[in-house]
């Protein structure tokens, strides 16, 4: 039973990657034992009421830069604080150069039974074009470490469309995953984000020459991890039966979470919030920011709607709404389910709504229309 | 006094017609050799590009016979395509003879037939002509028989020639100064009757009218009445063309020429009317033509819409010299404001098209053509409708007819198999099919409903008969038959110019084709676009176009779902602000698409 979450954005790199543009700090000793201090200090005075704890995520960044010892003293703190269930999905997300074996014993001990490893390519062309640190060896070697440590739930992140990169090359990311018959993979399509490495160097016309293949690639990644035992289950997700992230469905369920660190973004009673995306004004006051349209119930509905529709077999469920809002959805958005029924950009289940195969990868023409206007 | 023969050329498009023209200008020293270019009638740009006459013209030429007299010959252009049969007839009524060229390897064609038929009920004399004799397939002997079998005239009157290398012509001329009588003389003291059978615009003088003398005479000063618009006028100017414009003092019963009266407004000086003298004019004017009905319609808008009305006056100029041409105002809400055109068929509808982003420089969408339908109304009232937006609600309608037409296709015996399969997907009946005597070649006759001809007939029969078939056709009738509106809707709106009325066996099929063609014509926008082909309430078909990739996907990662929501935002509000430039701009392809569907299921 999925409940509510906890985010720890830890935001220590060894370099920035091409790509990214998550907060995150060069890393150094000093202020890795500085964050963990400040984290605790932050859970215990931004504890808030919430349900029992299904998941706690460390997110970054690069986790993996934490030893075993200090996610024990933030798992801790943790409990301290709030109830976590017996079966709760603890997530390290770990980049290959940054694991070995004794690491994965020590996180195992701490209480991690769940990596997310940063995959993003098995080419160690792609790996250098997108800024990755590490090899396709280290992947390797990785992924046996954390199995070896009897980490069995392992999930890995790939990222398609790279300028130049072509279809065959693509599928070959695809069939050496598949052959690690990892339990959960994500598959994210590049974005060219401000301020990256890639906003400033890559032209306009690199990505425009990959613009269809990007789709093709992402439908071709559905139709091939599908037809190997793998369900679609979001978007970006795929899994095992039974291996679908818990706390990732946190945020598609519309169930509340916190998240602790410099910019993590929390959940709580409907209305969301931000830390600071600084390391010293979050760890001088914990300074966080409600997002106020966010309290907007019309914007409740919108981001509930599109959320749902983002797990493409549960999809956006009519008794679950009016649950949630005591208002039915046909009321609300009677109007504009009937129109991309009609367009055929989402498909009418028993009592809920899924978006229709061919929009997946155009999904946010279907979200945004669920905004007030 | 000089004797005056009146004539015509009449052929199949690509027979030679027009190189003969030139020639016996060329002969009687009308035109001095080479200084003129070829094919001196066809003055327009686009007839000499098509190579096929579309406006007749008049030419007057003196010509001293082998009897030693003097003739005075005026050769009256026909354009050859059957599409301009109407005014083929126009020209034919102004001669009491004509030339019927028909190419020595070719032989007899469709159009060379429907001409003919057309000369005999003028009852005008025909002098056959066996052209192109110094081409390797040329095959007299051949010819001569089909004159014989297929028209009945005595095979001994054709005259062998070859119009390029300039054998015979003499020939010809001499056949129509013995051939071809005289008009009816001893008419010059009556009431004046002259039939306008063409005219033109000119920008300094205003409308030169193309007119033969029937009884009377003409005459600068003369006061004149137009006996069916009624306008009375005085006439500035009387002459020929030699082929340039030469004043006379005046013309007489039974000649050709022009008359220009200074009338600017072209309303006043229409085809078809009788001018007489006034006062004491003629009684009874001469039988007008008849009123041709348009046969197939299309929308025409300009891209500019500030052109509407210069488009209007362009039409109007149009429509002077051919009354084929209909057209109204339509107002469409994707096009804006234009003007629903009625032609005799295709090609027209091509050439008006043409003529006016040539000689008028428009910038013009043309939708799909159509044909007018029948529509039986549950209230028994019969209503007429030539454009699908105007198609009544299923309701309120008892039956929809259609126009068929009967369709005589000539080819070559091994392409039956191909010809039969295209007239099956196009809902053809089947009639006919008479062999020749040599037995290779088929007169096959369908009926077949006006509109399956006006998708990609002519392309799928030239291409099943590697361009060997000919085909005419002529209208036989309404008749009911299965029929439904098919809406495109682009982003849930209808855009009223994709509207079809389509056959019901097909109309899914054709729908479904018809958004998918759609799809890949529409340009990407930073938005999808959805495509709905519906029929009734029903939706038959969708597709999306997708967005361009800036805005297809955006992760969702750490639970930042408020970025991810202003993301979304700032989409929508791009979405809304390309909304009010316009929404989607559709191309002019796509208001043809419907035309290229594939029939193959």
């Amino acid at each position: 039973m999925i409940s509510a979450g906890i985010y720890i954005h830890v935001p220590f790199c060894k370099s920035k990657c091409h790509y990214c543009n998550f907060y995150s700090i060069k890393l150094s000793e000093k202020s890795i034992n500085c964050f963990v201090e400040r984290i605790i200090e932050e859970i215990k005075q931004r504890a808030v009421s919430l349900p029992r704890i299904s998941s706690v995520y460390f997110g970054g960044g690069t986790p993996s830069l934490l030893s075993g010892s200090q996610i024990r003293k933030i798992i801790n703190a943790i409990e301290e604080v709030y109830d976590i269930s017996n079966n709760a999905e603890i997530t390290l997300e770990a980049n290959p150069e940054s694991v070995s074996l004794d690491k994965v014993f020590e996180w195992k001990d701490s209480g991690v039974n769940r990596v997310s490893l940063g995959i993003q390519s098995f080419s160690d062309e792609e790996l250098k074009m997108l800024g990755r640190v590490h090899t396709s060896e280290d992947i390797y070697k990785a992924i046996g470490s954390i199995q070896e440590a009897g980490i069995a739930n392992i999930s890995g992140d790939l990222i398609c469309g790279l300028p130049g990169q072509s279809m065959e090359e693509w599928q070959n990311n695809l069939v050496i995953i598949k052959s690690l018959n990892l339990p959960h993979i994500s598959i994210y399509p590049l974005q060219i984000e401000e301020g990256t490495m890639f906003h400033k160097t890559l032209v306009e016309s690199a990505l425009e020459e990959i613009e269809d293949k990007m789709i093709n690639m992402m439908q071709e990644s559905r139709k091939f991890l599908k037809e190997n035992g793998y369900s679609h289950y979001e978007i970006a997700n795929y899994a095992k039966d039974g291996y679908e992230s818990k706390h990732n469905m946190i945020y598609w369920q519309y169930k509340p979470y916190i998240g602790y660190g410099p910019s993590a973004a929390s959940f709580i009673n409907r209305a969301r919030f931000q830390n600071v995306s600084d390391f010293s004004e979050w760890a001088d006051s914990f300074i966080c920011e409600e997002d106020l349209e966010s309290r907007d119930m019309s914007v409740q509905m919108a981001e509930y709607c599109f959320l749902s529709l983002r797990l493409l077999e549960i999809g956006l469920d009519k008794d679950k709404f009016s649950k949630e809002f005591g208002v039915s959805l046909d009321d609300i958005h009677g109007e504009l389910l009937e129109k991309l029924i009609s367009y055929g950009w989402i498909i009418k289940g028993k009592n809920k709504y899924v978006l229709s195969e061919e929009l997946i990868y155009y999904a946010n023409q279907v979200f945004m229309e669920f905004l007030p206007s | 006094m000089e004797q005056i023969r009146n004539f015509s050329i009449i052929a199949h498009i690509d027979h030679g017609k027009s190189t003969l023209a030139d020639r016996i200008l060329e002969f009687t020293g009308a035109i001095e050799d080479r200084e003129m270019q070829d094919q001196l009638l066809d003055s327009m740009d686009l007839e000499r590009e098509r190579g096929i006459t579309i406006k007749l013209q008049a030419v007057n030429m003196s010509y001293t016979a082998k009897d030693g007299n003097t003739y005075q010959l005026n050769l009256i252009d026909t354009p050859g395509h059957v599409d301009f049969n109407y005014e083929v007839s126009r020209s034919l009524a102004a001669c009491e003879g004509a030339i019927l060229v028909i190419d020595a390897a070719q032989g007899i064609e469709a159009q060379t037939l429907a001409n003919l038929y057309l000369a005999l009920e003028q009852d005008l004399t025909i002098i056959p002509v066996i052209n192109k004799i110094d081409l390797p397939g040329a095959d007299p002997e051949r010819i001569k028989e089909q004159i014989a079998d297929e028209i009945g005239l005595d095979p001994d009157d054709a005259i062998e020639i070859s119009a390029k290398m300039g054998i015979g012509i003499e020939d010809v001329i001499e056949a129509v100064v013995n051939r071809i009588p005289e008009p009816e003389t001893g008419l010059d003291d009556k009431p004046l009757k002259a039939l306008i059978f063409d005219s033109h615009y000119d920008a300094y003088r205003g409308v030169i009218a193309y007119v033969r003398i029937v009884e009377g005479r003409i005459e600068a000063r003369q006061k004149i009445q137009m006996m069916a618009s009624k306008e009375r006028l005085e006439v500035d100017e009387v002459g020929v063309f030699t082929p340039l414009m030469k004043v006379k003092k005046s013309l007489r019963a039974g000649q050709v020429g022009y008359v220009i009266t200074g009338a600017k407004d072209i309303n006043h000086v229409r085809v078809g009317d009788t001018i007489t003298s006034f006062p004491n004019g003629a009684e009874k004017p001469l039988p007008g033509y008849k009123k041709v009905t348009p046969m197939v319609f299309c929308g025409l808008y300009p891209t500019q819409g500030a052109d509407y009305d210069y488009l209007r006056d362009a039409l109007e100029k149009l429509q002077l010299n051919d009354a084929a041409l209909t057209f109204e105002p339509e107002n469409s809400v994707a096009l804006g404001f234009g003007f629903r055109c009625g032609f005799l068929g295709l090609l027209h509808m091509e050439i008006i098209q043409e003529r006016l982003e040539r000689e008028y420089e428009l910038d013009l969408i043309a939708t799909a053509p159509g044909v007018a339908y029948r529509v039986l109304m549950s209230d028994g009232s019969i209503k007429m409708v030539d454009n699908p937006t105007g198609m009544p609600e299923g309701k309120q309608r008892e039956h929809i007819e259609e126009p068929f037409v009967l369709a005589t296709i000539f080819t070559p015996d091994e392409y039956i198999g191909n010809v039969m399969e295209i007239a099956r997907d196009k809902r053809a009946v089947y009639k006919d099919m008479i062999y020749s005597n040599d037995g290779r070649r088929v007169k096959l006759v369908f009926e077949i409903p006006l509109a399956e001809i006006l998708y990609d007939f002519f392309d799928q029969l030239k291409s099943k008969t590697r361009g060997y078939a000919t085909f005419d056709y002529e209208f036989i009738g309404y008749r009911k038959s299965s029929l439904v509106k098919l809406d495109i809707l682009v982003n849930g709106e209808p855009v009223d110019a994709l509207s079809t009325i389509l056959h019901e066996d097909s109309a899914y099929y054709k729908g479904r084709q018809l958004a998918q063609k759609l799809r890949s014509l529409l340009p990407r926008k930073q938005f999808a676009i959805a495509i709905q082909a519906t029929i009734g309430n029903k939706i038959v078909a969708r597709e999306t176009v997708a967005a361009l990739r800036k805005n297809v996907l955006s992760k969702c990662y750490g639970g930042d779902i408020s970025r991810k929501r202003k993301l979304l935002e700032k989409q929508k509000e791009g979405k809304k602000r390309m909304k009010q430039v316009g929404n989607v701009e559709i191309p002019q392809d796509a208001f043809l698409a419907v035309l290229s569907l594939d029939d193959s299921k």
